[in-house]
Order: C-alpha cells, then structure tokens, then sequence
C-alpha cells in the first residue's frame, strides 16, 4: 500500500499585466483582479515569491530600486503585505 | 437562400412547424413560434439573415410562444424557451418581440463560450474596429445606430464576440435595440432607416428595434481587430470631454463589463489584457448626439 504524501497547499500564481504605472492582478484562486500601482504589485509579486524563500527580497528592492531605508522598507512591505493578506493574495500558509 | 426569398407563408409555415432555421452572426438559431408579431419582426428586420437547411448545426434551439391555459385569454403572455429551458418569467404578449431579443441574447451570453464576451457596441471602418461599452444610459446603443448611418458598419449594438480561438472580434449584427427618447433622435438624424412594431411599456421603457441594411453591417464570417475603445457617457447640458483612458482602468471596467470572465478565468484575463494593449482608450462625455458623432470622429481621425 502506497502512504499518502500530505499535499501542500501551493496557490496558483497570481498573473501581473503592467501598463506603466499601472498593473493588474488576475487571482487564479478567486477570479477577483486587482488594478494596482505598479510599485506595489512589483513588492506583492516579490512577496509572494519570497513567502517561498527568501523573504527579504521585498525589503531589498526598495532600497535598491526606490532608496528607501532599511526601516521604510520594512514599514512598507509589512503594511502592504497586511493590505494583501486581508484581500486574500497571499496567504502564509503557502509556505 | 435568405430568409427573404421565403414568401410570408413559407416564412410562417416554418415559424409554426419544425422551426425557422437561420444565421445571425457564427449562431445558428432554430426560432418557432405562432406569434404574427414575431414572424413580422423576422421578416422586416432579418431579410438578410441566411435560412438553413435541416442539416445545419443549430446552436439555439428557441421556441417564443403565447402561455396556454386559461392566462391566454385573460392575461395573454409570451413564454420564451431555449432548449425547453425557461429562463424568464413570461412577458405580456405585446411584447413578444422583445422577448425573443433578450433571449438570444442570453442564449448568446450564457452558453457561447467559445468567445470572451463583451457588452459593448461594435462598429468598423476602413478596417479598423471600434468598441463602445456601457451601460444602460450611457447612449451606446444610439450612438452606434447614428454610427451605421454615417459611414460605419454594424459588428452589433450589444455584445462584443471575441474569439477565444484568434484573439478576433466577430460580427453578430442583429437589429438594434432603441428605447424611449433614442427612438426619435435616431429617427431625426436617419430618415431612411426603417424600424420594427413599438414595443411599450417594457422594464427597460419603449423600444423599437432598428433594421441594419446588409450594407451596413459587416459580413457575419468577417473578424477584425479593434483598435478604438470608448466608454461613451451621455450627460445632459454637459461640456463635450474626450478624456485618455490608462490600459490598467480599461482593462478593469472590460472586464466588469464581460459576460463570461469567470468562465474563462485566466484565458479571459490574457484575452483582456491582450486586447486592451491594442486598444487606444477613452473615456467620452457628450451632451447630444452631433456631439458625439463629432467627438468619435476627433478620436478615431487622430494620428497616434
């Protein structure tokens, strides 16, 4: 008899079209779409790849690509990433 | 063979038999009914409309008939169906026309999912396609009507079919559907064109459809790329704005205005964004109707 492996919860990929300033979000799970400013779907892009690894790849960015500070950056990042996780974007437990 | 080469017998001889076998657009429709004011309406308003023979492949099989019973004599309503499907409650018998209308627009909307599917307004020009979505008194559908009679051809006044398959929009040019006050501006504006029974009283008010001349209309099998998108706002006493819409706000209110996005998921969502990166978009106020033939013309004569 073959064990069963415990399946993890992996979500589809979110799905990002930029358009300047602008991008919107496709959410495969919901079906919701989001239009968001570019710069904060670049950070939740970032997130969400970083909920599988490195979770500092959000903060990094907006030093290097925006010259915030290592304190803005993580203000910035937290609060997006309580913003995401309330409209259901990303979810810790992908992890 | 065109539904008018059939002489009024025929044409309601296959009304009330087996069902009337016709093209509108890609669809195949299978209509029967025993109403005079629907075999009217096909006649004047679907002429061109290709009959089918029995072996064609019918995507709607619709039958729009009174309800029997008692009601028919005190009440006289009209029962629409789709595959012995009853999707609406019926409607009072005079507004039989409207009923099959509606239908086919649901039958169209709810099942063709072989196409993304757009409320919106459709016309072409000089191969190049414009697409006008809105919602109920946003002036789209008179604005299209006033379109096909200056030069512009009818893709539809109601839904934009865009092909899963190529990325194309499709025509489905079927009468266009006026209400109340748009009936006579566009009666003004277009003394020839010629217009179905008033329908009174409907939820939506009065609505006379109007007939779209084979000239004025894109051949059904022919899909073009749009390259214009305007969403058109009628606002009494208003100053005429043409205002650049961003891809990402465009892409958003399509897919608002989209019958089938959750169906399509993801495809829709490529589809919309792969569409919007063509488009150049538009929000347009108007306060009339020459104002906005005019306003249209500044959009779609700018260099880019």
């Amino acid at each position: 008899m073959i064990a069963s492996t415990q399946q993890k919860n992996i979500p589809s990929l979110l799905v990002f079209r930029f358009w300047g300033e602008e991008c919107v979000v496709y959410n495969p799970l919901s079906g919701d779409t989001h239009l968001l400013p570019a710069l904060h779907a670049e950070i939740l892009q970032l997130i969400t790849e970083g909920i599988r690894g490195d979770s500092d790849r959000p903060i990094d960015h907006l030093m290097a690509e925006y010259a915030m500070s290592y304190e803005e950056a993580v203000e910035f990042s937290s609060a997006l990433y309580k913003h995401y996780k309330s409209l259901g974007l990303v979810d810790p437990s992908w992890n | 063979m065109l539904i008018s080469d059939l002489d009024r017998n025929a044409l309601k001889a296959h009304l009330s038999g087996q069902g009337l076998r016709f093209r509108t657009g890609p669809f195949g429709v299978s209509l029967r009914t025993s109403i005079p004011a629907i075999a009217r309406h096909i006649e004047k308003l679907y002429p061109h409309s290709e009959a089918l023979d029995n072996d064609a492949f019918i995507d709607f099989h619709i039958t729009t008939n009174p309800v029997s019973g008692l009601r028919r004599w005190l009440k006289p309503q009209v029962v629409f169906s789709f595959d012995g499907y009853k999707p609406f409650k019926p409607l009072p018998l005079a507004q039989a026309t409207a009923a099959f209308e509606w239908g086919l627009n649901w039958c169209i909307a709810s099942i063709s999912h072989q196409y993304l599917i757009i409320h919106s307004a459709v016309v072409e020009k000089d191969g190049l396609g414009l697409m006008l979505p809105g919602s109920p008194g946003s002036g789209k559908s008179t604005l299209c009507a006033a379109l096909t009679h200056s030069g512009w051809r009818l893709l539809s006044d109601e839904m934009a079919l865009l092909s899963v398959t190529d990325g194309m929009i499709y025509p489905v040019p079927r009468p266009v559907s006026l209400k109340n006050q748009s009936i006579q501006i566009i009666k003004a504006f277009a003394a020839e064109a010629q217009f179905g029974d008033r329908v009174a009283g409907t939820t939506k008010g009065d609505i006379e459809h109007m007939y779209v001349p084979e000239e004025n209309a894109l051949q059904a099998s022919m899909g073009i790329h749009a390259k214009y998108l305007v969403f058109p706002h009628y606002q009494s006493g208003c100053e005429t704005e043409v205002a650049p819409l961003s891809k990402g706000r465009a892409s958003m209110s399509l897919i608002e205005n989209a019958f089938n996005f959750n169906i399509l998921g993801h495809q829709g969502f490529e589809m919309i964004s792969d569409l919007v990166d063509s488009l150049e978009c538009h929000d347009f106020t108007y306060p009339d109707l020459q104002q906005a033939l005019d306003g249209i013309e500044q959009i779609t004569s700018a260099k880019p």
